[in-house]
């Protein structure tokens, strides 16, 4: 006789989020009054709260996670961006030939700032006392932030999903939790099945824009002034005010709908092929629901001059965490069994003079 | 979890420990955000939800500071939110002209030369064509030009007369920052006389006088910066909606300096300042008949032409 052992079913354990936009609108508040009041310098202390904020809301098993980047590195960051921008801003005016030096400058250093800014980032976030690592090489950064980009935008942008693509698999491909590395596998196929998908709801969704401005506009003028040309609509009139923000309106939602569409479409791909040790991602993310989230969190913080932006960055994080999934291979104890040594490992002593978060 | 004689007590199913308070570290509040215990063998706690927090806050209540005690209380974020506001409103209307202007008064002639040589070229390049008025006429207007008496505002740029033709733009005039003045063939025809002419001329000395140029483009930048810092990751489109209202008003504080300007120029030249008034009455007349409708007052670089020809007239 034999019995037949059933492999232990894997099990799914939900990211929640549990941070309240009531709760996080005086601590907004106080980083926008804050960061005004200093001319800027207070944002860098204001992005450490608002990521611990948001960190520590996210939680798996239990447990929350952390972040542990400090203000002076952050505002080093800072620094860092606005002199290169403003160098590059300044340049125009003096010469074309200083422009094109300073893009070749900023070209250069701008791979190695991005792939030290995502190694802060993860050497920053922890859960359970565990803190995650990133140890992508530079010359890779290179590849994918330098030569990648150049190629695609000689290729009329052939080779964007491409890049995208190998932008992703240097990520999570060279990220770990712990002394557990993460993995990726996805190829760059769907990546080019999505962004052809993109480009066709961009036009659709442009034609519906246009048509459907065309027929609102007809039928504003025709309410309002008796002809239905919208062209011979004086502008600063009721009808111009309506048509022009109805435009306006019409060309975000197209924005959003494409971003939401490629956001959601390419999340899922690439957390799908991701993998910790055995555990696996699931990121059940809609584009739809993206899409009107972002769409009525943009129009409500415009409407209310911005108070609402807490509430959003709230409701958009509780959206993006709860629809993510990690998927254990082992019972019950897979997530406890998540590489606990090396704990502080990259701890201070790794935060080193040149790390910092450039913020992209 | 309790405190007893200044000693943590922490007890579940699987830890039981005693630390002596003062030797664990506790971070500040933020929120309701769970906060972390660290022991001194490197293990931590967490402390989340609504109880627990509100108990370790009795223990632990965290370094005062500024922003603990802003987020404390709803009256001191209105009364920040009230003071930050007139800030900014201070900021845009008195502080970032008057930086402008002094930044402007010192930049190197060199960049005011560059800047209006360039734009020349791509003005040229964009929207001009050669002009064809008779050279006479171009001399005539050349003469009277230079005899115009100027204010002594000291160091001033050299002016520049030049003559373009624009299909585009029609009738019009442009100052560049280095001096140079653009007057289309069209605005030429338009003027009766040599006195109306010289008002315009006057009104774009007034820009180059005022570094208009300059401190538009440094005004400009400072709310492009503000404003995108500020929205730049809510949305582009939405950024420049703002942008462009704040522009405009700065645009039509200089125009209205360069007509002040104008009035006092003509003035001193024995010419009465309603010659210039005439010239913008048949400008606007013409834009009238091509039915052009102007945009509404907010968005208008330009202050509106009967409120113009008014100030002109009244002064």
């Amino acid at each position: 006789m034999t019995t037949d052992v059933a492999a232990p079913a894997p099990r799914t354990e939900p990211f929640a989020f549990t941070g309240s936009g009531r709760d996080y609108f005086p601590i907004w508040l106080t980083n926008v009054v804050f960061s005004v009041a200093t001319l800027g310098i207070y944002s860098a202390w204001a992005k450490a709260r608002r990521l611990r904020y948001f960190y520590r809301h996210t939680r798996l098993a239990g447990a929350g996670f952390d972040y542990h980047g400090r203000p002076a590195a952050l505002l080093k960051g800072r620094v860092v961006a606005v002199a290169l921008f403003g160098l590059y801003s300044l340049a125009g005016y003096v010469s074309p030939w200083l422009t094109l030096a300073s893009v070749a400058g900023l070209a250069t250093v701008l791979p190695w700032l991005a792939a030290r800014s995502f190694r802060f980032r993860c050497r920053n976030t922890s859960h359970r006392g565990v803190r995650f690592n990133f140890n992508g090489s530079m010359r890779s950064a290179y590849g994918g932030f330098l030569g990648l980009p150049a190629l695609a935008l000689v290729s009329l942008g052939l080779m964007v999903p491409f890049w995208h693509h190998r932008l992703k698999r240097y990520q999570h491909g060279h990220s770990a939790y712990g002394r557990s590395a993460f993995g990726f596998f996805g190829d760059a196929d769907p990546f080019y099945a999505i962004y052809f998908s993109a480009s066709l709801l961009t036009i659709g969704l442009g034609i519906a824009l246009v048509v459907g401005l065309g027929l609102a506009g007809s039928l504003v003028t025709l309410a309002l002034t008796g002809s239905a040309n919208p062209t011979r609509v004086e502008p600063g009139s009721a009808a111009w005010v309506i048509v022009f923000s109805l435009a306006i309106v019409g060309y975000l939602a197209v924005i959003t709908a494409v971003q939401a569409f490629l956001a959601a479409r390419i999340g899922r791909h690439v957390w799908a092929h991701t993998t910790l040790g055995r555990t696996r991602f699931v990121w059940r993310i809609e584009a739809p629901r993206l899409f009107v989230i972002r769409l009525t969190n943009l129009l409500l913080t415009v409407v209310t001059l911005g108070l609402y932006r807490p509430f959003a960055q709230v409701r958009l994080a509780r959206y993006l965490t709860e629809a993510f999934v990690v998927v254990g291979a082992g019972g019950l104890d897979a997530f406890e069994a998540l590489p606990a040594g090396d704990v502080g490992a990259y701890g201070d002593e790794a935060m080193e003079f040149l790390d910092f978060d450039i913020g992209f | 979890m309790a405190v007893r004689d200044g000693v943590l007590i922490l007890r579940s199913d699987e830890v039981s420990r005693r630390e002596p308070l003062a030797a664990v570290q506790v971070d500040d509040p933020l929120g309701a955000t769970p906060r972390i215990l660290r022991f001194t063998d490197g293990a931590t706690c967490e402390v989340a939800g609504t109880g627990a927090l509100r108990w370790l806050a009795g223990v632990a209540p965290g370094r005062p500071s500024a922003s603990a005690w802003l987020e404390a209380r709803a009256w001191r974020q209105v009364a920040a939110v009230i003071l930050l506001s007139s800030a900014l409103v201070g900021a845009y209307v008195v502080l970032t002209p008057w930086l402008a202007a002094v930044v402007a008064a010192r930049l190197p002639r060199a960049v005011a030369s560059s800047i209006g040589q360039r734009t020349l070229v791509s003005l040229d390049a964009l929207v001009f064509q050669p002009s064809t008025l008779p050279p006479a006429r171009q001399a005539g207007i050349l003469r009277a030009f230079w005899n115009v008496r100027w204010p002594d505002d000291g160091d001033r740029f050299d002016l520049v007369l030049t003559f373009r033709h624009s299909d585009r733009l029609g009738a019009n005039a442009f100052a560049l920052p280095d001096g140079t003045i653009v007057i289309t063939d069209a605005l030429v025809d338009l003027a009766r006389s040599d006195a109306e002419l010289l008002g315009v001329l006057a009104h774009e000395v007034g820009h180059v006088d005022g570094r208009h140029g300059l401190r538009g483009l440094l005004q400009q930048s400072v709310v492009a910066m503000v404003v995108t810092w500020s929205l730049g990751d809510v949305s582009a489109v939405m950024a420049s909606v703002p942008m462009m209202l704040l522009d405009a008003r700065y645009s039509r504080a200089f125009e209205r300096e360069a007509d002040a300007y104008a009035v006092r120029v003509l003035r001193d030249n024995g010419i009465p300042p309603g010659a210039f008034a005439d010239l913008l009455e048949r400008l606007q007349a013409g834009r009238d008949r091509a039915d052009a409708a102007a945009p509404p007052a907010y968005l208008s670089t330009h202050p509106a032409t009967a409120d113009r020809i008014e100030a002109i007239r009244g002064s």
